[in-house]
Formats: C-alpha cells, sequence, structure tokens
C-alpha cells in the first residue's frame, strides 16, 4: 500500500485527493491531511510521497518547506495553482519528484503518486510546457524530437494525439519525456530524492550512464 | 510658462528685432554721428572724447552682433556694457564745449539710445526706457552743472522725445514681438493638434471600415438568415455558428485595445466567452514571442477561436513561443468538420481526432 500524505490548507482539495486515491489502482492510502507545522513534520516518516501546496501562507511559496522535505529524503509531489515556468523549474531544481498544478486533473494524480513512490519518473503536461521553453543555458540539452514531444504532450494533453501527431508510438512517447525527466535530475542542486530517480531509471534502461 | 514652440519662435523674432537695432545703430554711428565730429571737430574740448564715445558704441553693437551670429544672448556681459556705454555718454558730454549742450555737436545725447537699445532689446520696453531715464537725468546734471545750453528748455525736450521714440519704438516692437510669438506658437500647435485628431480619425473609420468588411464575409450572411427565417435559431448548428460569429467579434474588438500582448488578449476575450457558455477552459502560454502582425494574428487565432466558440463542455487552449514562431493550439470536444484549416506559406494548421476530441493546432513560421 502507498501511503501519501497531503499539505495543504483547503479542506476540498483534500477530501478530492482522498476520493481519488480511494480508487487508484494499485491503492493509496492518505496517512496525513493537513497544513499544520506538525502534520507536516510527521508526514515525513509516515508517508511515501508528499503531495505538498505551495502557497501554504499568503505572499510566499513555501519552497523552504520543499527543502526541508527533499533534505529527509522524500519524494514529494507539488500540487499548486501556479502555472509560472520558473516556479516549476525552481522546485525541480530542489528536488521535488513533480510538479503538478491543480487544474491537471485525477489521472495526472495518481500516475504521478504512482511513479513517486517506486522513484520512477512523470511528466505532467505544464511541467513539459514549462521545460520545452527553458531559456536557462545551464539546463539539460534536449534533443529537437524531445523538445517536439515535450511541446506537444503539453499541447494536447493526450499521449495518443502525441504519438499519432508525431508518428510514435505511446511507449516511445513516455520513454522521451521519462527521458527529459531524468536528464533534468541530473543537473542542479544534489538531491537523494533526484540521486534516486537517476539510479531507477538506470535501472530500468531508460537511460545510459554514458547519455547524462 | 510658455511652450517650447513659443520660446523658438520667439527666440527667432528676437535674433531679427536685433539684428534690426544693430543695422540702426551701425547706420546712425557711421553714416550720421561721424561726420557730424568731424564737421564740429572745433567744438570739443578734446575731439578725442567724441571718438573714444563713437569707438564705445560702436564696440558694443559690434561685439551683441558677435553673439547673436553665435545664437547667444549678451548674458552676464550685458550690464557691464551698458555701464561703460553710459560713462562713454558722459565723457562725451563732458567733452562738448559748454554752448553747444544739445546743439548739433552734442551728438551723443540723442545716439546712446541706440547702443543701449541694442544691449537690452530683448529684454523688454521697460528696461529700455528706464535706462534711457538714467541717461536723461545724468546729463540734465552734467548740463545744469555748467548752466549753458545751445538750445531752448523746449528744444531739448522736443529732441530727446524724438530720439528717444524711436528707439522705445524699437523696444516696444520686441515685447509686441514675443506676444505674437506666444499666439503663433498656440496657433501652430492648435492646427497640429487638429491635423493628428484628423489622422487619427481617418485611420479609426479605416480600421473599422475593414473591420466591417471582414465582418461582413460571415456575419452579415448569418443575420441575413436569421432575419428572413431562412435559417432556424432552434437549429443546433445555427446556434453554433452564432457562437463563432459572436467570438470573432469579440477578438475584433479586442484588437483595438492597446496592451502588451495581444494575442493572449485577444485569445482571453474568446476563452471568457467560452467560459459564460459554461465551458471548463484551461488556458495557458510558455515561452518568449515577438510580436505578431494583426492579420498573421486574426488568421493564427482563426482555428481556436471557432473550436473555443463550438466547444461542448471542455476546452484546452495553449500558446508556445520557440525560436521565431508562435504556436496556438487548443484541445476540444468539438465536431471536427467545423473546423477550419489555416494554411498559407508562414501558417499551417495540424488536426489530430481522438476519442470525440479535436486537437486544432496552428503554427505560424515567419518567412526570413
Amino acid at each position: 500500500m502507498i501511503r501519501v500524505a497531503v499539505v495543504d490548507d483547503h479542506p476540498v482539495v483534500i477530501a478530492g485527493v482522498r476520493a481519488w486515491c480511494a480508487d487508484a489502482d494499485p491503492p493509496i492510502e492518505v496517512v496525513n491531511a493537513d497544513a499544520s507545522p506538525r502534520a507536516w513534520q510527521d508526514s515525513a516518516e509516515r508517508a511515501d510521497v508528499v503531495l505538498l501546496d505551495l502557497q501554504l501562507e499568503v505572499g510566499s511559496l513555501a519552497f523552504d518547506r520543499l527543502q526541508h522535505l527533499v533534505d529527509q529524503g522524500q519524494q514529494v509531489i507539488v500540487y499548486t495553482m501556479r502555472t509560472d515556468r520558473q516556479t516549476a523549474l525552481t522546485c525541480l531544481d530542489i528536488g521535488a519528484h513533480s510538479y503538478l498544478t491543480k487544474a491537471e486533473g485525477e489521472h495526472h494524480l495518481v500516475a504521478a503518486i504512482h511513479a513517486a513512490a517506486e522513484n520512477r519518473p512523470y511528466m505532467p503536461p505544464t511541467l513539459s510546457g514549462a521545460l520545452a521553453t527553458n531559456p536557462d543555458p545551464l539546463c539539460p540539452r534536449l534533443a529537437p524530437r524531445e523538445i517536439d514531444v515535450l511541446l506537444e504532450w503539453f499541447h494536447s494533453e493526450s499521449k495518443e494525439m502525441v504519438a499519432r501527431s508525431l508518428n510514435l508510438s505511446v511507449r516511445t512517447v513516455n520513454s522521451y519525456l521519462d527521458r527529459v525527466r531524468v536528464k533534468y535530475a541530473s543537473v542542479g542542486r544534489t538531491a537523494r530524492t533526484k540521486a534516486a530517480l537517476v539510479a531507477r531509471a538506470i535501472q530500468d534502461g531508460l537511460v545510459h550512464v554514458d547519455d547524462l | 510658462m510658455p511652450s517650447p514652440d513659443a520660446v523658438r519662435i520667439a527666440d527667432q523674432l528676437r535674433r531679427q528685432q536685433t539684428w534690426a537695432a544693430i543695422v540702426i545703430t551701425l547706420a546712425v554711428l557711421f553714416a550720421l554721428q561721424f561726420p557730424t565730429v568731424l564737421a564740429h571737430r572745433h567744438h570739443y574740448r578734446p575731439v578725442e572724447g567724441q571718438f573714444l564715445a563713437l569707438a564705445v558704441f560702436a564696440a558694443t553693437t559690434g561685439w551683441v552682433a558677435v553673439t547673436t551670429w553665435r545664437g547667444r544672448s549678451p548674458g552676464r556681459w550685458r550690464w557691464p556694457l551698458v555701464a561703460v556705454t553710459l560713462a562713454a555718454s558722459v565723457i562725451a558730454t563732458a567733452t562738448v564745449a559748454p554752448d553747444q549742450y544739445l546743439g548739433i555737436p552734442h551728438w551723443s545725447y540723442g545716439t546712446v539710445g541706440w547702443p543701449l537699445t541694442v544691449l537690452v532689446v530683448d529684454r523688454g520696453v521697460g528696461v529700455l526706457a528706464g535706462l534711457l531715464v538714467v541717461h536723461f537725468a545724468v546729463s540734465a546734471v552734467q548740463v545744469a552743472a555748467v548752466g549753458e545750453v545751445a538750445v531752448t528748455l523746449g528744444g531739448a525736450l522736443q529732441q530727446s522725445l524724438i530720439t528717444s521714440v524711436f528707439q522705445l519704438a524699437v523696444g516696444y516692437g520686441a515685447t509686441l514681438l514675443d506676444r505674437i510669438a506666444g499666439t503663433a506658437a498656440s496657433a501652430a500647435r492648435k492646427e497640429e493638434e487638429l491635423r493628428t485628431a484628423e489622422a487619427v480619425r481617418e485611420q479609426v473609420h479605416a480600421d473599422r471600415k475593414k473591420r466591417y468588411a471582414t465582418l461582413a464575409r460571415t456575419t452579415m450572411p448569418l443575420l441575413d438568415g436569421l432575419a428572413s427565417g431562412a435559417l432556424d435559431p432552434a437549429d443546433r448548428e445555427v446556434r453554433r455558428a452564432c457562437a463563432v460569429e459572436g467570438a470573432r467579434m469579440r477578438r475584433l474588438f479586442a484588437e483595438n485595445a492597446e496592451v502588451d500582448d495581444p494575442l493572449t488578449h485577444e485569445l482571453e476575450a474568446c476563452v471568457d466567452l467560452a467560459e459564460r457558455r459554461g465551458i471548463s477552459v484551461q488556458f495557458l502560454t510558455y515561452g518568449e514571442r515577438g510580436p505578431v502582425p494583426t492579420a498573421t494574428r486574426r488568421l493564427l487565432t482563426e482555428p481556436a477561436v471557432v473550436a473555443l466558440a463550438s466547444a461542448e463542455t471542455a476546452a484546452r487552449v495553449t500558446v508556445v513561443g520557440m525560436g521565431d514562431s508562435v504556436t496556438v493550439s487548443v484541445v476540444a470536444d468539438v465536431p471536427e468538420d467545423v473546423i477550419p484549416a489555416v494554411r498559407t506559406s508562414e501558417i499551417n494548421t495540424s488536426i489530430v481526432c481522438e476519442d470525440g476530441r479535436v486537437w486544432v493546432k496552428t503554427t505560424w513560421t515567419p518567412a526570413r
């Protein structure tokens, strides 16, 4: 059973996540759902994955909380209203497993939790758009085809449509997206969560050590 | 505070006025008074005083001529030169034989006003009048000290009045020209504003006509059909066509706004319209984009506008700028056959359908 802690101050979000997780296969248990500092501290010990809302306080983003969780080796999925590129890139750099916007629904949330629990990458469409248009010269060098796949996934939100549009199989589309995510895990600040993602990708044969 | 135009025009007029005063002064000095001094050399004690006064008046005038030529005003040298000029006039008076005071040999009495005019013509007639009063007062003291005059009191007053009236007239002319400059500048500005307003009106009118022409092709047939009863508002297709026309009009109105990012602004207008119909819309934009020309924007957004207006329940609108190209994409639950595929030398549209959803992606890549 995958255990997930939800750090969010909106009861309706917590209720929604609980409902989605209850229907998930394999099953996901919500062990803690609160935004209080104590619950947030406990969550790190009890959960496999933490779902973290970035806007817990008015006017500031909880990057420090994310950093703290990552330092404890926790896989964190940032779950937020914010869609701006820089926030997404900062979260990935700190070591968040994924960056999911609240407009992205059940399917992405459950898939991201499953992937995070197994240290496998997951690329939601909004994050895909942010990575494809990253102007930072220090960002990982992506192949033109990888950028094509990222953009098509961002636009269409459907891997079947991306596959048809680019004449690829859905499996290939997935492997492009995963590879880009792993490339990002291998740059910037070091974090145990990033290393776990890269190690798992090498074991799965998704990337070779030489590629990174 | 006078407008910059008024200052510019006034400067120009003032320069011309100064030139006029310079020419008059030099003519008076060399054509009239120099021969007078030569002809009456035996009336001076000594004659050098007269030559000194002539030289000082000429030099002062010449100096103003040089500064005016360089486009400057006399500046801080103005008042020292005024003092020197008045001093030269005192010397000239002092070296005239007392029995010739205010007579023809006492040329400097009426003439000193001209170099003074040249020096202060740009300061208004009041300053000049003040200096002339000072000059008359000093001369009166000098004459009274000696007690002899060549003319009667009436004659003296007459002579003072006649010469100073000419000088004051030049000074007053300068003051008048200043006022005229202000009026001329405001008239020119008004005319300019009028011309600008006219040009703007013409542009707005032309834009309006162009927009109307665009709508006339698509909106008018629909309105005609509804008016004549040929189109039934109960028909789903007719309602959809109306929604599309509504969205096109919203985009046209949005085109007029002065905003940083017209493409996003126009799409947001259509997103807003769709949301009012109860459609759930996600609108995301990433990447850096340059400006897209209006005509191109219209083509680039056309499939998205139709898709948004035709969506049944939900739509995802995304805009991406990559390099020079701009992509507008919509995924929505719409009938595939309603989406127009825009294809020009610079714009390409791709349409992918899957499970009742249509993904239409329009990309503009400007030709280099």
